[in-house]
């Protein structure tokens, strides 16, 4: 569960004040999939960085769990856009790294690191360093090492941003794989790919720009059991034919007065 | 990991910590631990002292004018240099060796050699300059040409771009920011350069006067000439890193 | 700041962008490459030999002279005395300004506010000729082991620290954030993140300053001419023995490319994962 309550980010970007979210508030149920779209600039990611207690807001509070966050924990894990892993450590030690951090033992972390893999799909290349790897397998490790630490919150930053489509299509379905044997874990998940929105959540946050902030909140209408067979139906055409007109309007907004003030 | 600090904060700590040096300094020299660390004011008597000496403006003239010959004729022919081996592979294959050996060996020892050839005056010093600033900046110019992104050159040739097109759009504009740090990096090495040899020859110019010094245990005056040529360096390299910027990245 | 941004990039003595292997770097393509830059050398070589023939032998002896007394001098007990004589200096100074260096580098790369009182003393001292402080340093410790070890310590420990401090603080920020999110405990950030993250920057440092203690070792026996190789280039400058005198330097020459390789050798066996193999 995640409860965001009235936050704000301002920076000084070149002495100027500038405001990167303002009045956030947001509740993510237990066992929700929440994910955050909006165009860039919107805020999306510093959003993320703050649940995640990598960035401290100017106003306002985060409570995860019931508890108001005061940085990192290890109720919360985090997947990053370009997968973050570390070069000079093995695929095996990478995954388990998150529970190096947390004083694990090497047996018992290298145990739960295989088992993560061999669900990924990785068995074999715990050996291996990420060079050698695609990045969709990278990203792969990267979701290994969250789901290592077994996390109640799952925090994801774009994680197939970096990927081809395909590559991105198989990894959308295998998260949600993962994610039913689950039914407690809360996620939030900030894409910038409407399709990949509808087909992962049970709600989507619009966001947008100038100042960052909720412009609505809408329940995905379709059941998650049978989302992939419902892509060709009518009502789903009307429900990303709705989000892309307000994604829509808001990036020439955007263009438009970015043009207007540059 | 620290965040970085303000400019503001910055610029203040380093204050404090000369101010902290200099009074260290000064206790040391009161203290008479060591013969070869007079007392901060003592040096800085000497240094206004020094300023007005014609010993030492002599020196300073001498070393400042070998530069200014040295420096503006080695910078161009670098320039053109790298240019020319920058765009023409077989000059490039010809030189190469040449930069390679010059920059991984130390160029002092050749002072020497430039001595037997050149005499002790100020034709040693001059190449000594030349020696210890070309290759810098002919390596330099020549990765600047290295670091064209070769789809560019693909965009420009698949509009039809000439040869000067390609040049004067593409790969100038690409290699002039590695040229610019090469020049930097260069005057730095022709202070340092001049500086040395003079003090090998050791007649000569600000590094001769340095060796009397020392030669003459005159510790208060060394250490004022030492200040004045890191203060010259410090003033050289910002005034080149000024100009650096102005070059279009 | 700035002053930060020119100590950093005053360190770079190399060009900064690694060149992209092109066409003709590949490995067929690499024969008229070392062909046409032997033929340049060798060229180089006869240039010298018809200027020596026509100059005057003490001034610029011909090739095949230097080479000789080159031969010579490999075979002369007292050329690997002053070589031994010279190289323990240099050890020491060596080993000293890698310590200093690396720690203090390191140190300096974590903290800003390190980073900023000593920000001035490094620039002045990057700025200053090291050459220089060679009469104070003999002043102050005369002109043997401890004051030719300080000279070759002087001349190194200013690079191996920036370059240690700017490797520490390029350290990707995407993986200390990912450690933060894990929740790494201070010592771990340091060793499983920032130490071997700047392994690269070490090992750039560690080679940076190795070539700088060469130069301060030659300084130091072009300065100080009582013993070592520095007393056999007096020697033979002032006996007007060129040939030896040239052949002196060439030895220089010699050991700092062997130096040379021998780091370029360390420094890529040091960082496995970097290799093609794994």
């Amino acid at each position: 569960m995640i409860d965001i309550n009235g936050v704000s980010m301002t920076f000084e970007r070149d002495g100027v004040p500038f405001t990167a979210l303002d009045g956030i508030d947001l509740t993510i149920a237990d066992g929700e999939f929440a994910s955050i779209i909006g165009p860039s600039g919107c805020g999306k990611t510093t959003l993320l960085k703050i649940i995640a207690g990598l960035v401290d807001p100017t106003a306002g509070t985060v409570t995860v769990d019931g508890t108001v966050i005061d940085g990192p924990g290890p109720e919360r894990a985090l997947v990053f856009q370009n997968f973050v892993l570390l070069p000079w450590a093995t695929i095996l030690d990478n995954t388990a790294f998150g529970l190096e951090a947390r004083g694990v033992g090497k047996e018992e972390r290298r145990r739960i690191a295989r088992e993560q893999l061999a669900r990924m799909g990785l068995s074999g290349f715990e050996q291996h360093y990420p060079r050698e790897l695609s990045g969709g397998m990278q990203q792969r490790v990267g979701i290994a090492r969250a789901l290592a630490v077994d996390p109640s919150n799952l925090l994801m930053d774009e994680p197939f941003g970096a990927l081809d489509a395909l590559t991105r299509q198989l990894m959308q379905k295998d998260l949600l794989d993962l994610w039913e044997e689950d039914e407690e874990r809360t996620a939030a998940f900030v894409t910038h790919s409407m399709d990949e929105a509808v087909y992962l959540s049970d709600r989507i946050v619009l966001m947008n720009t100038r100042p960052g902030r909720i412009e609505e909140i809408i329940d995905v209408p379709f059941p998650r059991e049978n989302r992939a067979d419902v892509v060709s139906q009518a009502d789903y055409n009307e429900f990303t034919r709705y989000l892309w007109s307000r994604l829509e309007g808001m990036q020439r907004d955007d263009m438009a007065t970015r043009g207007a003030a540059g | 990991m620290t965040e970085p600090l303000s400019a503001f904060r910055s610029v203040a700590l380093g204050t404090v910590s000369v101010i902290g040096a200099l009074l260290l300094w000064e206790l040391v020299g009161v203290a008479d631990v060591s013969s070869a660390l007079p007392p901060f004011h003592n040096v800085a008597l000497a240094f206004v002292d020094l300023l007005s000496s014609d010993a030492f403006q002599e020196s300073v003239w001498f070393t400042l004018r070998a530069i200014a010959i040295a420096f503006p004729l080695t910078v161009a022919a670098g320039l053109i240099m790298g240019l020319l081996m920058g765009l023409v592979r077989p000059l490039r294959w010809m030189f190469d060796p040449y930069m390679t050996l010059a920059l991984s060996v130390p160029l002092v020892a050749i002072i020497p050699i430039l001595i037997n050839l050149f005499g002790f005056g100020r034709l040693t010093i001059i190449a000594v300059i030349v020696v210890y600033t070309l290759p810098v900046v002919v390596v330099n110019t020549v990765a600047g040409f290295d670091s064209v992104d070769p789809d560019q050159v693909a965009m420009a040739r698949s509009f039809g771009a000439s040869r000067l097109l390609l040049l004067r759009r593409v790969l100038l504009p690409t290699a002039a920011p590695l040229a610019a740090s090469g020049v930097r990096l260069a005057a730095g090495r022709a202070i340092k350069g001049a500086i040395v040899g003079e003090q090998i020859v050791g007649l000569v110019g600000m590094g001769g006067l340095i060796q009397r010094f020392g030669g003459a245990f005159a510790v208060e005056d060394l250490y004022a000439a030492i200040v004045f040529v890191g203060i010259l360096g410090i003033v050289v390299v910002n005034l080149l890193t000024r100009l650096e910027r102005r070059v279009p990245a | 700041m700035s002053l930060h941004g020119d100590i950093m990039t005053t360190t770079a003595e190399r060009p900064t962008a690694s060149p992209k292997s092109s066409f003709s770097e590949r490995f067929g393509a690499d024969l008229p490459r070392i062909g046409v830059g032997a033929g340049s050398l060798a060229a180089g070589a006869i240039v010298w030999d018809l200027y020596a023939r026509s100059a005057d032998p003490l001034f610029a002896p011909r090739a095949s002279s230097i080479w000789t007394a080159f031969v010579g001098l490999l075979g002369d007990p007292e050329f690997w005395r002053s070589y031994a004589t010279t190289l323990r200096p240099f050890l020491w100074g060596w080993v000293a300004a890698m310590a200093v260096g690396l720690t203090f580098g390191l140190i300096i790369g974590m903290s800003s506010t390190i980073r900023a009182l000593a920000g001035p003393h490094l620039s002045f001292f990057n700025a200053l000729p090291v050459s220089t402080l060679v009469p104070a340093i003999v002043i102050a410790f005369g002109i043997d082991t401890v004051a030719r070890s300080t000279v070759v310590f002087l001349f190194a420990v200013i690079e191996v620290t920036l370059t240690a401090a700017s490797g520490v603080q390029y350290v990707d920020r995407d993986l200390l954030d990912m450690g933060r999110s894990f929740g790494l405990g201070r010592v771990r950030r340091f060793t499983r993140i920032i130490l071997p993250g700047s392994a690269p920057a070490i090992a750039a440092a560690v080679r940076i300053g190795t070539a700088r203690a060469v130069v301060g070792m030659v300084v130091m026996e072009l300065l100080l001419v009582s013993v070592g190789v520095g007393k056999l280039i007096s020697r033979y400058r002032d006996g007007f023995d060129a040939p030896r005198l040239y052949a002196v330097v060439l030895s220089l020459a010699v050991f700092a490319l062997f130096v040379n390789g021998l780091m370029r050798f360390v420094e890529g066996r040091a960082q496995p994962w970097r290799d093609d193999e794994a």
